[in-house]
């Protein structure tokens, strides 16, 4: 989360106030605004991160473990995270492999990431099968199964999750700092102009001017496709 | 130098995943990391014979041991009276070309067989008689000669295979370190080169300065510091292959 920065209550009515200059018969509803907003934010959001190796967006949640009916242990992701490739927005997952033992889980015992069509591979070898010491996880939707720990107890888990904006939030605060890189904000109020400017562009002469003139009218000729072709209608393709 | 002074697998990853741009194990797993580590060291171990090791079994009935499982090669066959803290009479075992047995008190078939009448085999072991003690391989198995009932030990001294031997927290010898590295950089690179050509950069690299068939590289270069014999042996090697034989 951002320390501090714009708030998205003031770039969405920051860009209201711009189709207001324009258009001024504009009515696009700040419940409308925050969604593109939100919309076009997530998206470049995710192309910054995987451009950059930072911390700034990981979020570390302590997660319960349960354990499904083949045995299995699992965790539900508590956030939604980017679809990114090889299930990078899960940055690791991690338990405390010693009782008592106080340096944080992230650095005692972490998961391996593995498909789950590619799991059989790994109990080719001994040094590869998924054990307590040598555990792996895979993401079905939004469930995280592991293998390894089916004989241990292991209450809960540590994971660090690139979560994405939500922009079907409802209960959004527009007053708290807007998570997302300052630097982009330009980027992301002209992507949203540019959708806006398509929302609001109607054809010219359907343009409410205040001249009074009647609006075109429509063409009134019957097309007729060439695949009805007769010599009756021959005249009109001369 | 001994086994406390070798390195662990760990710290050899700690060299490989940067080197190969995967500090957070994601393109490859831990596991495989580590099997390609040990990997290296077998591949070092087969070629240097630095791990010796020996292992004792009670001489058991049928006379046939199962060859210890980290043996890459016998080295030496010990029998012995005794037990192995109180050891009172030892004697050599030869190995017998060509003779084949099923076990104790089976029999035996060899080209060369004592008291044999055969034209073109003489016994050149006669003299010794049944005394002398031998030992065969069948199916993977050593098989003693029923003269060795008269003890009740056998000593198998072997050649080891490194990852059978040693455990994770000290697998590699230190003047080993730097071949092992770039063993496991060239192997896990061309692993990892079927889905990012960059890494055929990498493994070329890495086997430009490994030179594993060659004598201008790391590899050679951990064989012949292994097999280096300190002053004090080859002295006594000296000393000893220069005095006359009793």
């Amino acid at each position: 989360m951002a320390l501090a920065g714009s708030t998205l209550r003031y770039i969405v009515y920051d860009l209201i106030t711009i189709f207001k200059q324009t258009y001024d018969d504009s009515d696009i509803t700040p419940y409308q605004m925050t969604y593109w907003v939100l919309t076009h934010a997530d998206r470049l959001r995710k192309q910054h991160i995987e451009k950059r190796d930072t911390g700034e967006y990981l979020a570390m949640f302590d997660v319960d473990v349960s354990t499904d009916t083949d045995g299995l242990k699992y965790i539900t992701i508590p956030q939604r995270i980017y679809d990114m490739d090889k299930d990078r927005a899960i940055k690791f997952i991690a338990y405390q492999k010693e009782v008592g033992d106080v340096t944080p889980k992230y650095v005692q015992q972490t998961f391996s990431r593995v498909a789950a069509a590619d799991a059989q591979r790994l109990y080719y070898r001994t040094e590869e099968t998924p054990s307590a010491t040598n555990p792996y996880f895979f993401r079905v939707g939004d469930i995280i199964k592991f293998l390894g720990l089916e004989e241990a107890t292991v209450d809960s888990v540590e994971v660090g999750l690139i979560t994405t904006l939500d922009p079907s939030l409802v209960t959004l605060d527009l007053d708290q700092p807007f998570d997302f890189p300052q630097d982009l904000l330009p980027v992301l109020q002209r992507q949203v102009l540019d959708i806006g400017l398509l929302a609001l562009q109607t054809p010219r002469d359907l343009n409410n001017d205040g001249t009074g003139e009647a609006a075109g009218q429509a063409p009134q000729r019957k097309m007729t496709s060439v695949q009805d072709f007769s010599p009756a209608d021959e005249d009109n393709y001369r | 130098m001994n086994e406390y002074s070798y390195i662990s697998i760990n710290e050899v990853l700690a060299d490989v995943t940067v080197a190969l741009g995967d500090r957070d194990e994601r393109r490859l797993s831990h596991g495989f990391y580590k099997a390609q580590v040990r990997n290296a060291m077998d591949e070092l171990g087969f070629s240097t014979v630095f791990l010796e090791g020996f292992e004792d079994t009670e001489i058991p009935a049928d006379h046939k041991i199962v060859l210890p499982a980290a043996a890459y090669r016998i080295k030496n066959l010990h029998i012995f009276k005794g037990t192995p803290d109180n050891i009172t009479t030892m004697s050599n075992v030869y190995w017998k070309k060509g003779a084949h047995s099923e076990g104790f008190e089976t029999g035996f078939t060899a080209n060369y067989y004592p008291g044999s009448n055969d034209p073109y085999y003489g016994n050149n072991l006669r003299s010794y008689g049944e005394s002398i003690y031998w030992f065969i391989f069948h199916g993977g198995d050593i098989v003693l000669s029923d003269g060795c009932a008269d003890f009740d030990y056998v000593r198998v001294v072997y050649d080891g295979i490194p990852s059978g031997i040693l455990d994770e927290a000290g697998l590699i010898p230190p003047e080993a370190r730097k071949a092992v590295v770039l063993w496991t950089i060239e192997k896990c690179a061309s692993f990892l080169k079927v889905d990012d050509s960059k890494y055929r950069t990498i493994q070329l690299d890495a086997a430009s300065q490994l030179d594993e068939y060659g004598y201008n590289g790391a590899w050679q270069e951990a064989k012949r510091r292994i097999k280096y014999l300190g002053k004090k042996i080859r002295r006594d090697v000296i000393e000893y292959n220069n005095r006359p034989r009793a």
